[in-house]
């Protein structure tokens, strides 16, 4: 019999069960046993790669914001992509990383900067990934091509991350009238809510020199910020490989 | 079992009872964290004073001096000011980052407490930060409402890009009861009721969809057997497995999610651009507010040399003075960091005595050289005066007023701090 039908069989054979039952134990047993090691690293890694521009909401700005969190928040995703792919041949990595750093970036969000230091969550709120991460895995089933998805979907990501989170963020960029002084309603919630370590220059906004092509900053910008989504893309390829080696030597797997 | 194994068990419960028991409740944030000759030679916190809330022992609408009231009880929603002056000494140390540089005005409080509704620096709206020179006086003002309950010590502060918070005397407000809201108007004219929760909706919902759209997706694989895939494409290769592994429908509802979330970030985009238009981005804010000229007449200080006796808490300080304006001139006050020492004969009430030995009238276009003497527990205690840092020096700002009741405030920092066991 072909190894493919063996193997075709293995996998769709109605296994006794009490085989299944354990079988199932033991991949709820490794959900869990992951699931909080890949939230802590997505999250950790946004927390120090580019955590005050998600932190605060008068730190969200059209350039910087979506350079840093994008390029960077795709690391994790794309590593878990990877392993999950190569493995499990399951197009589903970047949904469960960017849902499991969901869970835990709204636990600090909520109990410490929320109910523990009392900052209101609408100056606190986290950026969405969640739509990008399914448009990433999408076209990783679609395509079945880590290359594709790393050039068009890592594209994407960054891209659209803006554009992502404009319905939460719209809001807070309407103009009032400060004491004389024009700002956005983000602006003013940074400088009522006071934060002794944050002091107002150290907020880096609006800096660079992208707003010179054609005038259109945001799309200048989302589309470097795809382009540099893709090299954080395969940073995270370069990461899963490296961490699955290790890994499977260490256990000697393989 | 030998002796002392035999009491170890007691030993450990002692230790835990004795623990537990024990330590007195401690609290702290930082004030003395910073070195007293930093905290000296960099700004000079003069005459700063708390307006609002009910100070024990002060009437009401009174202003206090700051850390002068035990206590200050306020409701939530109460306003509570903040003002003074302070001094950037002409003695900042060479070793912090130089002048002139960036900060910011804001208060030191554990967490937002308050909402820091108006930062006026020199008579001007300065939300934001401002070039911070040597030697120049700045007159400050800030306005802040009572947001959450509890007992908060509060400091007016100036972050100084490089060197960090450099903190000012604090006092403790007790905030009790009341309600508080953050309303805005917008430039529209319609009204934001309430900025703790505005927009909260949007974020919850949106961040729900996300959710909604990956768990499902999530759901759909779980549902199958995880780690017999692994030995499936271990045996079949993984071109094979994928064939395997990944049916039509699998493809099909992965990439319809997909599609999906797709088609609702472009629904959400859309909806929101009709929703909202003339919206302007996030503002860089620079304001620099005017210079403060003197009120006082002109005057020139160069301090000669300053002892001090840790056993005695007495500070004393040579300083030759030159008066160049037209009125006589005396010392009024004396402030290092945030502690003021005032002349009784202008200042009888004051708790902190300035006390000129000898005559302290300089008359017009006289150069005197004046003996200040500070006594008091407070440079102990407030760490000022530490002689174990590798840097013994005293600075201040020194207040001058002629007969008219204007001030010329002038840097003051000895070349070096001389202990002597002799002062009295």
């Amino acid at each position: 019999m072909p190894v493919a039908e063996v193997s075709r069989q293995a996998y769709e054979l109605p296994a006794l069960p009490l085989v299944r039952r354990w079988e199932r134990v033991l991949d709820l047993l490794i959900v869990v046993a992951f699931a909080p090691l890949v939230a802590a690293g997505t999250t950790i890694f946004l927390i120090l790669a580019g955590g005050d521009w998600d932190f605060w909401v008068d730190w969200k700005d059209r350039t910087w914001w979506p350079f840093i969190a994008s390029s960077v928040n795709i690391v994790v995703p794309a590593a878990l992509q990877y392993v999950f792919w190569k493995y499990l041949r399951l197009p589903i990595g970047a949904t469960l990383a960017v849902l499991a750093g969901l869970i835990t970036v709204w636990v600090d969000r909520a109990l410490n900067f929320h109910f523990w230091v009392l900052y209101p969550i609408p100056l606190v709120w986290p950026a969405v990934f969640g739509f990008q991460a399914l448009l990433l895995d999408g076209i990783l089933a679609v395509s079945r091509s880590l290359i594709v998805t790393g050039l068009l979907g890592a594209l994407l990501w960054g891209f659209i991350f803006y554009h992502t989170n404009w319905f939460i963020l719209a809001p807070y960029l309407q103009p009032a009238d400060y004491h004389g002084q024009l700002l956005t309603v983000a602006d003013i919630m940074g400088l009522e809510y006071p934060r002794t370590a944050t002091p107002e220059y150290l907020r880096i906004i609006e800096k660079g020199a992208l707003r010179a092509f054609l005038g259109e900053t945001t799309l200048v910008v989302s589309f470097f910020c795809g382009v540099v989504s893709v090299a954080g893309y395969w940073l995270g390829h370069v990461i899963g490989r490296y961490v699955t080696n290790w890994i499977g030597r260490f256990m000697r797997l393989w | 079992m030998s002796g002392w194994r035999k009491l170890l068990p007691v030993a450990i419960v002692v230790a835990v009872i004795a623990m537990a028991v024990w330590p007195r409740g401690a609290e702290a944030h930082g004030e003395h964290a910073q070195e007293g000759f930093l905290r000296m030679r960099t700004i000079a916190w003069v005459d700063t004073q708390f307006a609002g809330g009910v100070a024990e022992g002060v009437a009401p609408g009174i202003p206090y001096a700051a850390g002068a009231v035990p206590r200050v009880h306020m409701k939530r929603g109460d306003t509570l000011e903040i003002k003074g002056r302070f001094l950037v000494l002409d003695a900042w140390p060479a070793q912090l980052h130089q002048l002139p540089a960036r900060a910011f005005l804001n208060v030191a409080a554990f967490g937002p407490h308050f909402t820091v509704e108006e930062r006026y620096i020199n008579g001007v709206f300065t939300p934001g930060s401002f070039m911070l020179e040597k030697g120049r006086l700045y007159e400050y003002r800030m306005v802040l409402r009572a947001r959450d309950e509890g007992e908060v010590h509060v400091h007016p502060v100036v972050n100084v890009r490089g060197v960090g918070p450099i903190v000012g005397p604090g006092q403790w407000v007790n905030i009790e009861g009341g309600s508080y809201s953050n309303p805005l108007t917008l430039w529209n004219g319609k009204t934001i009721s309430d900025l703790e929760t505005f927009g909260l909706n949007r974020i919850i919902l949106w961040h729900a969809l996300a959710a909604l759209f990956m768990v499902a997706l999530v759901a759909y694989w779980v549902r199958k057997p995880l780690v017999r895939r692994s030995m499936v494409i271990a045996d079949a290769g993984e071109e094979e497995a994928e064939r395997l592994l990944l049916s039509r429908t699998d493809v099909l509802v992965t990439g319809g999610l997909a599609l999906a979330a797709g088609l609702t970030v472009l629904i959400g985009w859309a909806v929101t651009k009709a929703q909202y238009n003339n919206l302007i981005p996030h503002q860089v804010i620079v304001t620099e507010p005017p210079k403060l000229e003197q009120a006082g007449p002109p005057v020139a200080a160069l301090a000669t040399q300053a002892r001090y006796n840790p056993l005695t808490a007495v500070l004393q300080m040579e300083v030759t003075v030159t008066n160049k304006g037209d009125t006589p001139v005396v010392p009024a006050q004396f402030t290092a960091a945030y502690l003021s020492f005032y002349n009784p004969s202008l200042r009888p009430d004051a708790s902190r005595k300035l006390t000129v030995v000898g005559s302290e009238v300089i008359a017009p276009g006289e150069t005197r050289q004046l003996i200040l003497r500070m006594v008091d527990r407070a440079w102990e205690d407030e760490h000022l005066m530490e002689l174990s840092q590798p840097q013994l020096r005293a600075a201040g700002a020194l207040v001058l007023q002629d007969a008219f009741g204007r001030q010329t405030m002038v840097s003051v920092s000895p070349p070096a701090l001389f202990p002597d066991f002799s002062l009295q």
